[in-house]
């Protein structure tokens, strides 16, 4: 998959605003539970399209490195993390991919984009909290 | 997805997931996903559907408390 022009001037513009660097680290390997997905007449490579798309995004700055790496092991491969803090399992394809855009974005700015009464809420957080977001490509 | 990521930049108690479901339907289906978006959360489904922030929030301390 290639990103349109339109969609590189978007990003471009949105990666202007990175005050930090931010790394991605996308990890391969072959996935625990094979499935396939048929687009355009051929099979997708989840893998293969998600280190293309990462590899397009992270041409748009400086900012925003990339680090591939592989294993052998079965997993939950393609995973994508951001800043060490935010990982993705899958092809980020349709409105997946915007998200993870914006969380490049959110995580290379020093403010955050919650409301101070979020802020304020998380910050009376006793416990750990892991959250699993589960969706589909739209 | 995005309020998850953002809850988990501004909290170090807070780890976030973003999981394709159609990829992944082992997973999705050990935690009984039928739609999307759905949030597990410390391993439980808490809710489906998108939520205001402030909706999300509190359902995240609420998830959080059980």
């Amino acid at each position: 998959m290639e990103l349109g022009e339109s969609e590189r001037e978007a990003i471009r513009g949105l990666f202007g605003g990175l005050e930090r660097d931010v790394p991605v680290l996308l990890e391969l390997g072959p996935e625990a539970s094979s499935v396939s997905v048929l687009a355009g007449g051929r099979e997708l490579d989840f893998g293969a399209e998600t280190q293309s798309l990462l590899e397009q995004i992270a041409s748009l700055s400086d900012r925003v490195t990339l680090t591939v790496s592989e294993t052998d092991d079965p997993g939950p491969w393609p995973r994508t993390t951001i800043a060490e803090r935010l990982v993705y399992q899958g092809l980020p394809w349709g409105y997946e991919l915007s998200t993870l855009v914006y969380a490049i974005a959110e995580a290379g700015r020093e403010a955050t984009s919650l409301s101070d009464s979020s802020l304020a809420a998380l910050a009376a957080l006793e416990r750990d909290i892991s959250l699993e977001v589960f969706v589909t490509p739209t | 997805m995005l309020l998850a990521y953002r809850c988990a930049l501004a909290s170090e108690k807070v780890s976030a997931v973003g999981v394709e479901a159609s990829e992944f339907p082992v997973a999705a289906d050990r935690h009984g996903v039928v739609s999307v978006p759905a949030i597990v959360a410390n391993d439980r489904l808490a809710w489906v559907g998108n939520v205001s922030e402030p909706r999300f929030v509190a359902n995240l301390l609420q998830a959080a408390s059980l």
